[in-house]
């Protein structure tokens, strides 16, 4: 008995002396997630993550009220953003999303280096340009150099002011079309964009950072119209060195297939329109056009038997009785947004409505007239829809040369893209919008977002500098740098 | 009572092969040994006596049983005792609290004995401390309470846990109010950390830690995420109340640096029953049956059905139409605020056609709109126990089954558990101890929580008075159940469809078991082996049908989940020779603890079938994700006791920890304690009426370190092929191991003959480095980040007083209260962090808890109103809404300023009464649903200016030139409410916290020694009881103090979407054979 005792004592002993910690770090390695990843790992949820947020949160939650493309109907949220009630919530997630993506396209800039892949390395550049401009055009100055450098130590990050931020961008988008090359196929999975077109596929990536270039520096026409104006034209002019999009065969939009995980913004697809309604504005200017995307967009109203009444809208922001719209007005139709649904980055009809008005306005050679037309054109074929071969014929709808007819054409041309209807209302103040009499904000048009709460509590004194550097308060009614008229 | 050997054996052998622990069934399946006892009942003589204490009182209940064989029998309510026993037999008589007494039978048939109190007394109660080791009470430095198995049996809750209710001072709960498992987490002197998940105390079963977290589907969190967050019960709520012996409750550091790390927000011992020594076969049988009936609803309005308030006629009236009508457009709205029940009719909803009627119907209340959706819940729980033992050792066995249907309709679970405990002398100074248990815990589906679409409070937050229940109770349009019956929101998805279609099953097999090993070397060396393991196989399944607004065609997961805990440990212990003056106990040992977590989830987002829930029927490709997570703990200890006179009582430890998840350089930490006792009323001539007191102080380190795989960068899954995304948490190489250090001093005084108590305790906590992850600006390009978060100091009284006012033969009454205050301060934040000043700790939905020097960890700040001078609220002149705040100020602190308990015991004769409240004294807490619900015109509160159709905000304008004048805006009844209580209005949404409970009453008979013989029965007893009967409180919603599951936490001070919590009212039978 003693020796069984003293033996059970021995073996204890043995095996805690042996002190066995060089297993820990084994032991602390995650057997399931990566610690390497390629320069394509994360291509595919950015653009997914990027687009679905500009489709769903930016563009039907948020802009489109301003803009006067959806209306809340009935006011289940008693305010709204149709009205300009700005609620302190507007800006938080554009801001979580663009900088969450930014981090993955920062850390797919690193692995492209890394893995000496140039074509990986600009179409990183490209999709960090289009997203920091998402950010900084919304919020005017906002964290840059210092962003995205949480794992240096970098909590706090420092405001930048957004002509830097606009400087750096176009310099991302002009090292990243010298960065491409064309002879070289993209050899990780397909990308959600451009992936399905085997041996153009860089070309493509490498037209739309060329377009995005242009779209910035038409932003930036009016705060610094001499060095834009110059770069626009060294663009169009050498389509060899910055190609860009040339058809709507081009275009830059990501489908949703609706086979999980590319699965639409829509879970249900009646939630799209769900309390929504189309505008006055928006339904009248489309029939007084005769223009085939209303059907493709736009419900019949239905009065209170349920007979058809045609297209028939209510105004947005109106004032308070509901019950005296005796009719079901037209609502957003799902088509656009049933899968396959289109998220659009950015359209070939963009780049014509931007040479349209650099034209008209004599910055570039070329017809106004024949852009506008192609433009027009290019934007219906975004929904697929021909455009009808008489539809210029119509007195509403005939070239009349002015900026404003540009502008409203182009405000069709943009629907469903991200923010860049209200960009554009608030670089040029296109298409004059019907005011009601409900408006908040003094029936301003709100043309910025506060920054988000998380900021101010996260981040007080950058914070507190980038309100002083805007002019001194943090409200939608200051303007952004190249917001200058 | 006789005992039947024979029978009793046949019993016990059933029970050991139905059990086949096959570890201890050698003991008792010794056929040698079932022999002996039936020759000996053959040739045996009769003995009758008289067992008396030294006041010549009889004693009842007196063990009386043959030295050296496993049967025996208790003396009566007179003291006397019958038994056959062999010749030249030697009796043992032993009562608890009194010394034992051996008589050898030489001739006499009557026996005469006395017994006397244990030299000790009733004073030196043992209790179990920290590794299980066994302690009198007396000796120890630090505050400890221990419960009896009546805390938990008398008045019996779905969680055991719930049982300590107001009975520990110093013992807080989080409850998440999210199902039947109602997951709590047991907070012992006030929240160290922010983290929900990292206070809650260690609980131990028979030396075996056990899985106390939470544990949610970790699916989403509680505000409108793609899924909700499930509750799907934790280790805790699987123990038997029937079980446990007596818990006890190690609340300081001193009581736990033994323990380690885990122990860090001290312990809960639980020691579960065993056979008693040299006892005969014993069975019990409890059966309990209660009922669940909500006891408080939010105060709903019933005067307005739904509209926006913003629709009149051509009489310029509020009216409704459910559609468009010849009254006009359709205003129907999930808001409140539409015409009043005035007896009139308008065109509604025909649930016959599932359209609008075509006549009009009467505008009206239904008052069943919510409350018809519930049920009174029924719990059933049968369990039966069987113990018995011999001199070389002793087993019991128990099986209990639970079947709870609760209060949400096809919502409930079925709980299975057996156990077995075991020991043995296997050989002269070696004994095998063994504790086997095996529970099942299922459920065919709990609720999905928190605040979304597919919520059952999402809906109760956003249906209107007048809609029937019963008009949802058809939950499909169609046969192929592709469309759901959702008549009056495209948001509220069919609240029948959520119990019945949307499920969230589980079934979970647990199995713990220890195997330890008591080797005497010498009078002075002993040894202590021990290796525990706790392990769980869980399969859960969800199940979401097609045309949920978060699912449109449908939707499965399983989720496969294994854990296991291996503690493997040893103590080996040295006692000094007993002399007079100064006696001391030298300890040694060392722990390994392995912890293995394994969990595949694989989802099918789309069916192609509807209503088939299997992978197979993925209508994309199957989603697989796996999510592992390993961690190893070495540890050595040392512990010195050494006491003086019996009256000076000195413990000294330390103890040594390596774990695997923190970085190299940072992963070993030391930690000492050291505990003195001093017996005061020993040492110095004390009055007469003093009968004890002692005098403690305590002073301990405990270092803690960090959940696996945030040292070192990874990547996070993507459902994209071939993908991956950044991980939105910022990994920490350089993270050090959390240091809590507390000092505590107490008295314990015990006066008038035990007639009057009391016991207080002062400590102080300081944690340093704490573990936490704080939210970060996206900016950063992460969501939070680890970080060690500074110091945080918890101070804080706890103290209990206990009378016994009237104590005669018959009637007893004894009171006892509890009183607990803790005061959390922020001493220093961490140095790296940037400014330095402040550090978000948590945010959920609008409200954030900041820490700040000299703060609190639980200081919550958002927006509120703007105010002048006078403290009056500022209005916009233009728009008659509350001015918005800049600048997010404080709104007040979530913890509460005290908490107390009053319990009371009443006795008379046979009868026992008990009636329990407790308390919540101070605190703020933000509900969102009352938000949600003011926003929407639901409650009470949102009635004022609906007749005026207008309302004037209570406050001030700011005139041109900076003064103020009376707000005379007239303003929408709508606008108002929904500005006024907006979501971020932290201050417009939040409540004192303050509550009252009648926790708990029962009330029960034990049947007289005399029934009993006549039956042959060892103990009858019958009770009732009620819990939660009753809530005073200011919170308009259901329960102050439960929140809602957030993810897998809870944020302190935020209410999501809770459920109601129900009152229980039950019966309990216990029969003892």
């Amino acid at each position: 008995m003693r020796k069984i005792k003293y033996s059970i004592l021995a073996f204890i002993a043995a095996t805690t002396l042996y002190n066995c910690t060089a297993e820990f770090e084994e032991i602390n390695t995650d057997p399931n997630r990566l610690e390497t990843i390629s320069p394509a790992s994360l291509l595919n949820p950015i653009l997914y993550g990027l687009t679905n947020h500009n489709s769903y949160s930016a563009w039907h939650n948020r802009t489109a009220h301003f803009m006067q493309g959806i209306v809340p109907y009935p006011s289940n949220d008693a305010l709204g953003y149709h009205r300009y009630w700005i609620s302190d919530a507007i800006g938080q997630t554009m801001w979580n999303n663009h900088y969450r993506w930014l981090k993955n396209i920062d850390e797919m800039e690193k692995a492209s280096i890394e893995a000496g892949d140039v074509n990986y390395q600009a179409i990183a550049l490209t999709l960090k340009a289009w997203s920091f401009a998402n950010l900084t055009d919304v919020f005017g100055d906002i964290p840059f150099e210092e962003a995205l450098k949480g794992d240096e130590g970098i909590v706090k990050p420092k405001f930048q002011r957004q002509q830097v931020i606009y400087q750096a961008v176009l310099e991302y988008l002009e090292q990243a079309n010298s960065l491409y090359d064309t002879s070289k196929s993209l050899i990780y999975a397909p990308d959600l964009l451009y992936g399905d077109r085997g041996a153009s596929t860089v070309a493509s990536w490498q037209k739309l950072t060329n377009s995005l270039h242009l779209r910035m520096l038409l932003r930036l026409s009016d705060v610094q119209p001499a060095e834009s104006i110059a770069k626009i034209n060294t663009i169009l002019n050498d389509p060899a060195t910055y190609p860009v999009f040339s058809s709507s065969a081009d275009d830059a939009i990501l489908i949703n297939t609706g086979v999980s995980p590319n699965t639409t913004p829509w879970p249900r697809i009646q939630d799209y329109a769900a309390d929504k309604k189309l505008s006055t504005f928006f339904v009248d200017q489309l029939l007084e056009w005769n223009d085939p995307r209303l059907p493709f967009w736009a419900t019949k109203a239905t009065d209170k038997d349920k007979n058809d009444i045609g297209y028939k809208g209510i105004p947005s922001g109106y004032s308070f009785n509901e019950g005296a719209i005796d009719y079901n007005p037209s609502a957003p139709n799902n088509n656009t947004a049933v899968a396959p649904m289109k998220n659009i980055i950015m359209t070939y009809a963009e780049i014509e409505f931007i040479k349209a008005e650099l034209s008209f306005k004599g910055l570039i050679t070329g017809a106004a007239e024949t852009h506008f037309k192609q433009g027009t054109e290019a934007a219906m074929d975004i929904w697929n829809i021909a455009m009808p071969t008489n539809y210029f014929d119509n007195e509403k709808t005939a070239y009349k040369n002015t900026l404003e007819q540009i502008m409203l054409q182009k405000y069709f041309a943009l629907y469903f893209t991200d923010n860049q209807q209200w960009l554009e209302f608030r670089r040029t103040g296109y298409p004059e919008l019907p005011l009601q009499p409900g408006l908040y904000n003094d029936g301003k048009m709100p043309v910025r977002y506060p920054y988000p709460q998380d900021v101010k509590r996260q981040n007080t004194e950058n914070y507190q500098d980038a309100v002083n550097n805007m002019g001194g308060s943090d409200d939608a009614n200051t303007r952004v740098w190249w917001d200058v008229k | 009572m006789k005992k039947n050997p024979r029978t009793a054996a046949h019993f016990l052998k059933m029970m050991l092969f139905a059990s086949a622990t096959l570890s201890t069934s050698y003991i008792w399946s010794s056929p040698t040994h079932s022999q002996n006892v039936i020759a000996l009942q053959q040739t045996g003589k009769i003995i009758t006596g008289k067992v008396v204490d030294k006041n010549n009182q009889p004693l009842e209940g007196v063990t009386v049983y043959v030295k050296g064989a496993d049967y025996g029998t208790e003396t009566n309510a007179s003291g006397v005792f019958e038994l056959e026993v062999p010749e030249n037999a030697t009796l043992v008589f032993s009562y608890l609290g009194y010394d034992d007494v051996t008589q050898t039978i030489t001739g006499a048939n009557f026996l005469n004995i006395v017994l006397h109190e244990d030299t000790e007394g009733q004073l030196d109660e043992i209790v179990i401390t920290a590794l299980g080791i066994a302690r009198e009470e007396k000796q120890l430095g630090y505050s400890q309470q221990k419960l009896s198995n009546e805390t938990f049996t008398d008045a019996r809750s779905n969680n055991w846990v719930d049982n300590m209710k107001g009975k520990v001072p110093g013992m807080s709960f989080t409850s998440s109010s999210s199902g039947p498992m109602g997951s709590t987490q047991v907070v012992l002197r006030g929240n160290r950390s922010v983290d929900s998940n990292k206070n809650g105390a260690l609980i131990v079963v028979d030396g075996i830690p056990i899985n106390s977290g939470m544990s949610s589907s970790g699916e989403g969190n509680g505000y409108l995420s793609s899924d909700s967050p499930v509750d799907f019960g934790n280790g805790m709520s699987d123990i038997n109340p029937e079980d446990i012996e007596s818990v006890t409750v190690l609340k300081g550091a001193g009581a736990t640096a033994l323990y380690g790390s885990r122990a860090a927000n001290g312990a809960i011992m639980i020691t579960t029953k065993s056979g008693k020594k040299n006892q005969g076969l014993g069975i019990t049988f409890n059966s309990n049956i209660s009922i669940d009936v909500i006891q408080h609803w939010p105060d709903w309005q019933t005067q307005y059905g739904s509209g926006t308030g913003k629709a009149f006629n051509s009489n310029g009236e509020l009216y409704y139409s459910y559609q468009a009508s010849e009254d006009g457009a359709a205003t129907q709205s999930n808001l409140g605020f539409g015409p009043r029940f005035n007896g009139q009719y308008y065109y509604q909803y025909d649930p016959t056609t599932g359209t609008m009627g075509t006549q009009r119907t009467l505008w009206q209340n239904y008052d069943n709109a919510r409350k018809g959706f519930w049920r009174t819940g029924t719990t059933l729980t049968n369990s039966l126990s069987f113990a018995a033992g011999n001199d070389k050792g002793s087993m019991r066995a128990s099986v209990t089954y639970s079947d709870n249907e609760w209060i949400m309709p096809n919502t409930g679970f079925e709980r299975v558990a057996i156990s077995t405990k075991g020991d043995y002398e296997i050989a002269k100074g070696i004994k095998l101890n063994s504790t086997m248990n095996y529970y099942n815990r299922s459920s065919g589906n709990l609720p999905s929580t928190g605040y979304n679409n597919h919520t059952i409070s999402y809906f109760m937050i956003l249906t209107n008075a007048n809609n029937n229940i019963d008009w949802y109770r058809k939950m499909w349009l169609d046969e192929g159940k592709t469309q759901l019956n959702s008549p009056f929101s495209t948001y509220l998805d069919n609240p029948f469809a959520l119990v019945n279609e949307v499920i969230n099953s589980t079934n979970s097999d647990t199995f713990t078991g220890n195997l330890s090993l008591d080797i005497d070397f010498s009078k002075n060396l002993k040894l202590m082996m021990r290796s525990g393991i706790n392990s769980q196989n869980e399969f859960r399944e969800l199940k979401r049908p097609y045309d949920l607004v978060k699912f449109a065609t449908g939707y499965y997961e399983r989720q496969m989940i294994k854990s296991q805990e291996i503690n493997t440990d040893f103590l080996l212990t040295y006692k000094g020779n007993e002399t007079d003056h100064f006696n001391y106990s030298l300890s040694a040992g060392g722990n390994i603890m392995s912890n293995k977590y394994r969990r595949m989830d694989a989802s099918a987002n789309g069916l192609a079938v509807p209503d088939v829930y299997k992978l197979s029927n993925a209508s994309s490709n199957v989603y697989t994700e796996s999510a592992d997570a390993n961690k190893k703990v070495n540890s050595i200890y040392a512990l010195g006791s050494f006491s003086y006179r019996n009256l000076l009582f000195l413990d000294l430890t330390a103890r040594n920890d390596w774990s695997s998840t923190l970085p190299q350089g940072n992963n070993s930490y030391f930690y000492p304690s050291a505990n003195l006792s001093f017996i005061l009323s020993d040492a110095v001539a004390m009055p007469l009426w003093i009968d004890f007191t002692k005098l403690r102080a305590s002073w301990a380190q405990v270092g803690n370190d960090s959940q696996p795989y945030i040292i070192s960068k990874y990547y996070d899954n993507s459902p994209f092929v071939g993908s991956a995304i950044t991980d939105n948490q910022l990994f920490n190489a350089d993270l050090k191991p959390e240091e809590t250090t507390s000092t505590e001093f107490g008295i314990d005084a015990r006066l008038f003959g035990d007639r009057l108590g009391f016991d207080v305790a002062y400590y102080n906590t300081v944690s340093d480095n704490q573990i936490l992850s704080v939210p970060l600006d996206y900016a950063t390009g992460y969501s939070s980040q680890y970080i060690n978060a500074g110091k945080v100091q918890n101070r804080g009284i706890e103290a209990m007083l206990y009378l016994s006012p009237i104590k005669t033969k018959n009637f007893q009454w004894k009171t006892t209260f509890t009183y607990a205050k803790n005061k959390n301060e922020i001493l220093e934040l961490a140095a790296g962090i940037e400014g330095g000043e402040e550090q978000v700790l948590a945010t959920s939905g609008t409200v954030s808890i900041i820490g700040k020097v000299g703060g609190s960890t639980g200081d919550m700040y958002g927006y509120g109103f703007v105010r002048n001078e006078e403290g009056k609220i500022i209005y916009d002149a233009n728009t008659g809404l509350p001015v918005r705040p800049e600048e997010e100020t404080y709104q007040g602190n979530a913890y509460a300023d005290w908490k107390g308990g009053w319990m009371n015991n009443f006795t008379y004769k046979g009868w026992s009464l008990g009636v329990t409240l407790d308390g919540s004294f101070g605190g703020k807490l933000y509900s969102q649903s009352y938000h949600k619900m003011m926003e929407h015109g639901h409650l009470n509160g949102s009635l004022p200016g609906r007749e005026d159709g207008y309302i004037i905000g209570d406050g001030v304008v700011q005139n041109a030139d900076g003064s103020y004048s009376p707000n005379t805006k007239k303003v929408a009844v709508p606008d108002y409410y929904s500005e006024y209580y907006r979501r971020a209005n932290v201050e417009a949404n939040t409540f004192d916290a303050t509550w009252v409970k009648l926790r708990e009453i029962s009330i029960s008979y034990s049947f007289p020694k005399s029934f009993l013989e006549r039956h042959k029965l060892k103990g009858l007893t019958v009770s009732a009881f009620g819990r939660n009967l009753y809530t005073w409180s200011d919170f308009p919603i259901y329960d102050p103090e439960t929140a809602a599951l957030n993810g897998a936490n809870m944020v302190p001070g935020v209410e999501m979407g809770q459920l109601p919590s129900p009152a229980t009212y039950g019966f309990n039978l216990k029969v003892s054979l």
